[in-house]
């Protein structure tokens, strides 16, 4: 009844399938549904990539409550303009792209003028301490740190130190110069320095 | 220094990459929800058409202006032709009657687009003298340029920048699913352009030496204009705003002319607004008119309107606007020309609507300059969308201009307005 080759596609299929419970849709099925508008298909974009998006919302927001905010209008602005993404294998860079953006949108709506008050781009903060072995912490104790700092600060280390912008794109997307941009996260580094410090004893 | 930055950026860059959190489930609903609510809402596509058909309206509805104008230019054109008139009699109002001598002979010379009738009672028009040498090209050259074709302006363009500066003062509405509110002050130069023209169908009731200037545009108001507005963002990009603004034109007047009397005819025709009658021939010219003064209009006005604002790269962003304008007008110490007598009368606030409504129409680009400063530039059009003159006026005021403005923007709070 059935053809030897038959079967071995069965055999094969069902052990794809018990090995595999849930087979994963690629990124092009994932971004032609979302673009189609199919809310299950957003649900197995959301269900992908909300862990680590809301990672990032956390890093950039001071609290769990504007984090939460920022992964709902993330999403939102995702599903919106995803036709837009160009190349389907980039979709979590695109992504995180999409939520960094966002956050520094909504952080130069709520700032006020004075954390972006022009710095003397000599103002270079001497840093004399030696690398000295750094605390291991928890992730809701880095987080505490990096939140303490002034958004300002918090945002440029941000932008530096875990998504490795340069300076230059630093500078266009926080709207000052890159000098300035420098010192900020100068100062940023030794804020947290501080932090740690603080948290040591 | 340099090693020891590399090591917090290391420690920082160990503690945090690639941290995944595996949000509340509630989550997905509040997603959801929100992108429901935002369905129920009239959505960007629809206020983007709504505001598509409104200007494709406006424009047609300007051309069709244009069209019907240029008609009556091209009968103009033909030069002093007897034009035969349904009106089977015709007879002189009481204070405007006229002695026409022989009805051909005004026919061939004189007459100007007016309905004049074969069976026109001469008899019975007042006897005056001087009517035959006007009809027998005894008027001074000035006149002559009349018989040649006419032409129209719809549009005027005004090739001058419009400089507004404006401080907007953002209320953050403390994360609310709507956005923030604004208050706006501005000062411009030149948002209200008025221009007069005339309804092509009444045309015979105006001054054969004045319609030209009428059917351009007898004059043009540009006045500076102080505003405020109340603005509210309703949409990601789309916000609302309304408010007032007041804006004050004075000029000088300066009349100094002698021109034919026009003879009207009362039966059979209708008069317009102001109680005048077709003219169907013109007389010696009349008393010279001189006068020397100053006229100021005040409009009062209340805005209403949506603007569009998508983003345009980081620090700009595409801007939309369209807006609907209620204005109150209102005149002092100035005088104004009656178009059918070309005599003086003084303003009077009575000759013209009280309110009348203008649109206008702007897309442009704006950038910030740096944290809370701004600069645009907004190509704009403007026009009344009602007569400026009462109904039934054989003038109204087509009021069109257009322009570019360019302005400068403040927000007293930071950030891009």
């Amino acid at each position: 009844m059935f053809s030897s080759r038959s079967l071995y596609f069965f055999v094969t299929f069902t052990t794809f399938c018990v090995i595999n419970p849930k087979p994963l849709i690629s990124n092009d099925v994932l971004i032609a549904g979302c673009i189609k508008g199919d809310r299950q298909f957003q649900k197995a974009l959301y269900d992908r990539f909300a862990p680590k998006m809301f990672g990032h919302c956390l890093r950039y927001s001071g609290n769990t409550d504007d984090a939460q905010d920022l992964l709902q209008d993330g999403f939102i602005k995702v599903f919106d303009s995803i036709s837009a993404l160009k190349n389907p294998q980039q979709l979590e860079g695109w992504m995180t792209r999409v939520f960094i953006n966002l956050a520094l949108s909504r952080y130069r709506k709520e700032r006020s003028g004075p954390q972006f008050q022009e710095l003397p781009e000599s103002d270079q903060l001497s840093e004399e301490e030696t690398s000295e072995p750094l605390p291991v912490l928890e992730l809701s104790e880095v987080l505490a740190c990096l939140h303490a700092l002034p958004p300002t600060y918090a945002t440029v280390l941000n932008l530096y130190a875990i998504d490795q912008l340069p300076h230059r794109e630093i500078a266009e997307l926080m709207g000052v110069s890159e000098g300035n941009a420098k010192t900020l996260l100068s100062r940023g580094r030794k804020m947290l320095k501080e932090e740690l410090k603080k948290r040591k004893k | 220094m340099n090693r020891d930055n590399s090591h917090i950026d290391e420690w920082l860059k160990q503690q945090l990459e690639g941290v995944e959190l595996t949000p509340a489930p509630e989550m997905w609903e509040a997603i959801e929800a929100k992108m429901d609510a935002r369905k129920r809402r009239f959505p960007l596509w629809a206020w983007v058409s709504a505001a598509s058909i409104a200007v494709v309206s406006l424009g047609v509805w300007v051309a069709s202006h244009s069209v019907s104008s240029s008609a009556v230019s091209e009968s103009g054109a033909q030069g002093p032709a007897l034009v035969e008139s349904q009106s089977p009699v015709i007879a002189p109002s009481p204070e405007q009657s006229v002695s026409a001598g022989s009805a051909e002979h005004e026919a061939n010379v004189g007459l100007y687009r007016a309905p004049i009738p074969s069976t026109f009672p001469s008899s019975s028009l007042a006897s005056t003298s001087g009517v035959g040498e006007v009809y027998q090209g005894l008027l001074p050259p000035v006149f002559e340029p009349y018989s040649k074709a006419l032409s129209i302006r719809v549009f005027r363009l005004e090739p001058f920048l419009q400089n507004q500066l404006v401080v907007s003062a953002p209320r953050d509405s403390q994360r609310s699913d709507k956005g923030p509110w604004y208050l706006e002050v501005g000062f411009d130069q030149n948002q209200t352009g008025i221009l007069y023209s005339a309804v092509p169908v009444r045309s015979s009731y105006i001054h054969k030496n004045y319609f030209d200037r009428v059917q351009q545009g007898e004059f043009s108001l540009q006045s500076a204009r102080l505003s405020f507005s109340v603005q509210r963002d309703i949409q990601e990009h789309l916000r609302l705003h309304a408010g007032l603004a007041w804006a004050q034109n004075r000029r000088g007047q300066s009349f100094d002319f002698q021109d034919s009397m026009p003879a009207s005819s009362a039966v059979g025709t209708v008069a317009d607004a102001f109680g005048n009658y077709p003219i169907f021939g013109y007389l010696s010219p009349g008393p010279r008119v001189q006068y020397q003064g100053q006229s100021t209009l005040n409009f009062l006005s209340i805005p209403v309107g949506l603007s569009f604002r998508p983003e345009a790269g980081r620090h700009g962003n595409w801007v939309m606007d369209a807006q609907l304008q209620a204005n109150l007008i209102s005149g002092q110490g100035g005088k104004t020309l009656n178009y059918h007598y070309l005599t003086l009368e003084d303003w009077s606030d009575d000759a013209f609507q009280t309110w009348f409504l203008s649109a206008r129409v702007a897309a442009g680009w704006e950038r910030e300059l740096r944290p809370g400063l701004s600069w645009s530039i907004l190509g704009n059009m403007q026009g009344a969308m009602t007569p400026l003159y009462q109904a039934g006026s054989a003038v109204k005021a087509h009021a069109w201009s257009a322009g570019l403005s360019t302005q400068l923007i403040w927000s007293l709070k930071g950030g891009r307005p």
